[in-house]
């Protein structure tokens, strides 16, 4: 039976891939050479949690239930996501029904984990290895053994402010992760049966937020002659040199898919979303919010009687109606917020090419209150929100480090390839909804019948019923 | 879906949270209780939430 090997770069971009490096990646380049490849839309927003989970069920961010790393309970406590927060079936509950094995390494979102028929190693949301990281539970003691179990599944765990962090030991760090993470994953995919492969590799989203302004000379805040003008680069070739030990030990009968969940795009700056909400009178908050120093911003500031909106997000801004106080004139007011946030300029006063989704538009399942009415893309994602307070004007610069070099861009990449899987070349672009019926496809496992969306046509006629 | 409570524990309540929400009051209770259930303790979520800080994730 043919089997499937997904095989995922977080934050791959589809420029570099596609173009860019193409010539140093000879292990992707051949797969796309001999199969079928796109850039594939990623979900909205573009947040890694989501996008990869809407990759390995179909559904889309409102069906998986899921829209950031934080929710609200029904009290207006903020808690942190976890799989358990998921409304779906993933890639590994739904094959596993028709006896389908698999193997799900470092697929985010993926803590805590859950009896599968297969193995299941979790994400960077995982505390630590004494946590419920690993089934079967035994696999703790193959990773205890590879050394540095925090680092094991994040870059930056066990660092109290990654600001600190020097970009020599970040990237020491992104290859001692991956190298621990590849002696556990090359024994699993060695040594247990699988029908299904996946793992995912982070160190090329860790690098590229931390370190795009070193080699992109079109970033604002471009550092010429960086030592580390290639370490992105050189990460992709390491990648891609580790994909190709795999690739040599593979049968015929699978499929291979190398994919990202998003991509990357230079960060301008940030827009600070609440000072905005409030300077235009949308937003007010209780008297006795200071104002005077920078402050994380919490719902307990808002005022909700006089409140019509209020904004969140670190990346794409997440603006939430307050729809007890609008009543009927929620669609007007909606539409005017889009406007006056599309019209707001950069820092210079050039326009800036925004986008605003309504929730209506583009989600299935409207109903949770975690989801936003209003998703927005500052000049196409190259501008971020900031959502504190104590901010002075419109634009902000000093953040984390992890946010102002680069941040996640609309489109990932996708290639597939295979002995039954057309050579096609360069596809129209894809959505990521489509990868999990096409897996399902490939496994010939019935694709769930409320799951609408098509798979890929990219097969032999005839080999897949 | 409604939920029935004596109105002698109703009193004892309001008595208690002043002019606090009891729906509000109730819902803390019960999310409490559940997090034995929780996927995450208070301090690993922390940790986790700090390290989301740190990248610039969350705010
Ligand atoms: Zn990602």
């Amino acid at each position: 039976m043919t089997k499937v090997l997904l095989f995922g770069m977080d934050g791959g971009e589809p420029s570099l891939v596609f173009e860019k490096w193409r010539d140093l990646l000879p292990n992707i380049k051949k797969l796309m050479e001999n199969g079928s490849y796109a850039r594939m839309n990623s979900t909205i927003p573009p947040n890694t949690i989501v996008a990869w989970n809407s990759m390995i069920s179909g559904r889309d961010t409102s069906e998986l239930g899921v829209f950031s790393y934080t929710y609200k309970t029904p009290s207006g406590e903020t808690r942190l996501v976890s799989s358990q927060n998921l409304r779906c079936k993933v890639m590994w509950d739904i094959i596993g029904e028709y006896n389908k094995r698999s193997i799900g390494l470092f697929v985010p979102l993926s803590y805590p984990v859950h009896p599968i028929r297969g193995c299941l190693v979790s994400d960077f949301l995982t505390p630590d290895i004494e946590s419920n990281c690993a089934y079967p539970e035994s696999l703790k003691e193959k990773i205890k053994k590879l050394g540095n179990t925090e680092v094991f599944f994040d870059v930056v765990a066990g660092l109290a402010e990654h600001k600190h962090l020097d970009p020599e030991d970040l990237i020491k760090r992104a290859y001692l992760m991956t190298d621990m993470q590849f002696t556990l994953l090359k024994d699993l995919f060695h040594n247990e049966k699988w029908d299904f492969f996946m793992a995912v590799m982070l160190g090329t989203d860790r690098l590229q937020h931390m370190l795009w302004r070193h080699f992109d000379e079109t970033h604002r805040r471009f550092i010429a002659n960086s030592p580390y003008h290639d370490a992105i680069k050189n990460y992709y070739i390491y990648i891609d040199a580790k994909l190709g030990e795999l690739l040599s030990a593979l049968d015929d009968d699978t499929v291979i898919i190398v994919a990202s969940d998003h991509g990357m795009i230079k960060q301008e700056g940030k827009i600070n979303i609440n000072n905005w909400l409030i300077e235009q009178g949308y937003l007010v908050l209780h008297k006795d919010v200071d104002l005077s120093q920078k402050q994380r911003f919490s719902s307990s500031f808002i005022n909700m009687e006089k409140t019509i909106a209020y904004g969140s997000g670190a990346y794409n801004a997440r603006v939430f109606i307050n729809k007890q106080i609008v009543g009927s004139r929620y669609p007007k007011i909606s539409e005017e917020i889009i406007q006056k946030l599309k019209s707001i300029p950069d820092d210079k006063g050039n326009p800036l090419d925004t986008k605003v989704y309504k929730a209506e538009d583009i989600y299935k399942n409207t109903s949770d209150p975690n989801c936003p009415d209003l998703t927005v893309y500052f000049d196409d994602l190259r501008w971020a929100s900031n959502p504190d307070l104590g901010l002075s004007g419109l634009y902000s610069w000093e953040s984390a480090m992890g946010a102002d070099s680069a941040g996640h861009s609309r489109q990932g990449f996708f290639v597939i390839s295979g002995k039954k899987i057309k050579k096609k070349g360069m596809m129209p672009d894809i959505d990521i909804c489509q990868v999990a019926p096409t897996v399902m496809k490939i496994l010939q496992v019935p694709i769930p019948s409320d799951l609408k969306v098509k798979p890929l046509e990219v097969f032999t006629y005839g080999l897949f019923s | 879906m409604e939920i029935l409570l004596p109105s002698e524990v109703l009193e004892r309540i309001q008595k208690k949270i002043g002019n606090q929400s009891i729906s509000h009051y109730l819902l803390t209770l019960i999310e409490k209780d559940l997090q034995e259930n929780q996927p995450y303790t208070e301090n690993d979520e922390e940790k986790v939430k700090e390290r989301l800080r740190s990248l610039g994730y969350i705010d």
